[in-house]
């Protein structure tokens, strides 16, 4: 908390500028950094969760190339929507715990400062959790990765933010809930419909055996984090009034 | 009371007229007879729930501009009457759908929107019923309301770039598309009177959701009353 107060004071008579906002949301990501890298618990957690889901779909169905072809990039989003589920409930119920999002509100700073300040360190989180688990699901499953890795990333990187904003915005609704560990995946996985769709085709295009990234889906996941990014932003000031 | 009375007898014989006119006067279809009846309910009953849900963004959106709560009223009122025709519509393609199809159900576009709005009003009704505190269960509920709404379009988009079987609309479909005039009559009397039931249901929703938010106003301001020494109980509240 001791680095909100470093926050260049902005007159809060008037809307903070795009400067401040950036500033305010780079030293809000700082600080969910620190927090996190402290204790490493929502990381790991994540990690292990994911590592558990697909060592149980090698139980569901012969992992061999053609199979793996078929049924991997499927399999390896619904690990991605499952953890990001489970991991993103704590960005907001973490702050409820010693009431530390009324100081977030009283800090002079845009309401979407602290939206994207969390949305940020979700999306270095969870791309982390990808940069292991990719390779891993790649040996394990026997997909090839060369000559696809940059690509790949792009479909990740598209379909990840999709899912860390709607995530983040859902975790501080379902924060306010009871029963929220149980709310976020109900409310988030139904408006993921469309994204796991387009994130499993593009994903499937590249581990083709022709690999040829199949823009059509691509530019759809770019939309789908277009839509709900501008929702986000225009919504912000309604999702962390008190 | 006695316009209730009238209405609920004059809902009640414009359903059985059109219920009647759907089976029994209505030509036969070509190639799918009988089966082909259950259009007259399946397609109201999306007309409904889609304007229903309509009628949830709408308010959702007109509550954060306003904060009046009687728009959260009415999006919650909204909300339960589209989950209901969603349900007829769910339940009755299917019927449709084995005789016809051969199957039971098929991941089509449309069908899959379908299911998924069905699955996302319920979310919607379920957050509500975990949020406690009304002004935060009016806010929060309605972001969550647009962004499901805005999730609409995207999820019939990504469908129909993968998969689709569903009949192409019937009306206004382009080429081939069009009804027997007498089909036509019946199901605009059958549209007709899925909205007479949906519209006096959505009203009566919507008040009671008001008189809810009342009685908690009066309980919360009893309470306080009860438990704080320093005010007197004053009279003109109830």
């Amino acid at each position: 908390m001791e680095s909100v107060t470093d926050i260049p004071m902005a007159s809060p008579a008037h809307a903070p500028g795009l400067l401040a906002t950036s500033r305010a949301a780079a030293i809000l990501l700082t600080k969910e950094l620190r927090l996190e890298f402290r204790s490493r618990e929502v990381l790991t957690a994540t990690v292990v969760f994911s590592l558990v889901v697909i060592t149980f779909f090698s139980y569901v169905f012969e992992p061999t190339a053609t199979e793996s072809r078929r049924y991997g990039p499927g399999l390896l989003w619904i690990a991605f929507l499952f953890a990001g589920s489970l991991m993103l409930h704590p960005s907001f119920a973490r702050e409820q715990n010693n009431d530390t999002l009324d100081a977030l509100r009283m800090a002079p700073i845009s309401p979407f400062a602290i939206l994207l300040g969390k949305l940020l360190a979700n999306f270095i989180f969870m791309s982390l959790t990808e940069l292991v688990l990719v390779p891993v699901f790649a040996v394990f499953y026997n997909l090839s990765l060369a000559g696809v890795a940059g690509r790949l990333t792009l479909v990740l990187m598209l379909g990840t933010l999709g899912l860390v904003t709607t995530g983040t915005v859902f975790s501080a609704i379902s924060a306010h809930a009871r029963m929220r560990e149980l709310l976020l995946p109900l409310l988030l996985l139904p408006i993921l419909a469309p994204l796991l769709i387009a994130a499993v085709e593009a994903t499937a295009s590249l581990f083709a055996e022709q690999p040829a990234l199949d823009r059509t889906w691509v530019a759809f996941l770019a939309g789908f984090d277009i839509v709900f990014f501008s929702a986000s932003w225009l919504l912000c000031n309604f999702l962390v009034e008190e | 009371m006695k316009v209730r009375i009238a209405g609920t007898v004059l809902v009640a014989a414009l359903v059985s007229f059109a219920g009647y006119a759907a089976l029994f006067i209505a030509p036969d279809e070509s190639t799918m007879h009988e089966v082909q009846r259950i259009f007259y309910f399946h397609l109201p009953a999306w007309m409904t729930s889609f304007t229903a849900f309509a009628i949830v963004f709408v308010s959702n959106i007109a509550y954060l501009t306003t904060r009046r709560l009687k728009w959260d009223c009415l999006g919650v009122a909204a909300a339960e009457v589209g989950v209901a025709c969603c349900s007829i519509g769910l339940i009755t393609g299917p019927l449709w759908a084995r005789p016809v199809w051969g199957i039971w159900w098929t991941w089509d576009a449309r069908l899959t929107t379908t299911f998924i709005l069905w699955l996302l009003y319920i979310s919607y009704l379920l957050l509500r019923g975990l949020l406690e505190d009304p002004q935060k269960r009016a806010s929060l509920s309605a972001i969550f309301g647009i962004f499901a709404f805005l999730d609409v379009p995207l999820v019939y988009v990504s469908n129909r770039l993968w998969r689709t079987q569903h009949p192409q609309p019937v009306l206004a479909g382009g080429k081939g598309s069009g009804l027997d005039p007498t089909m036509a009559k019946v199901l605009l009397l059958c549209v007709i009177s899925m909205f007479a039931v949906m519209i006096p249901v959505l009203i009566d929703r919507y008040r009671l959701e008001k008189l809810r938010h009342e009685y908690d106003e009066l309980r919360i301001e009893a309470e306080n009353r009860a438990t704080d020494p320093h005010l007197v109980p004053s009279k003109g509240h109830a």
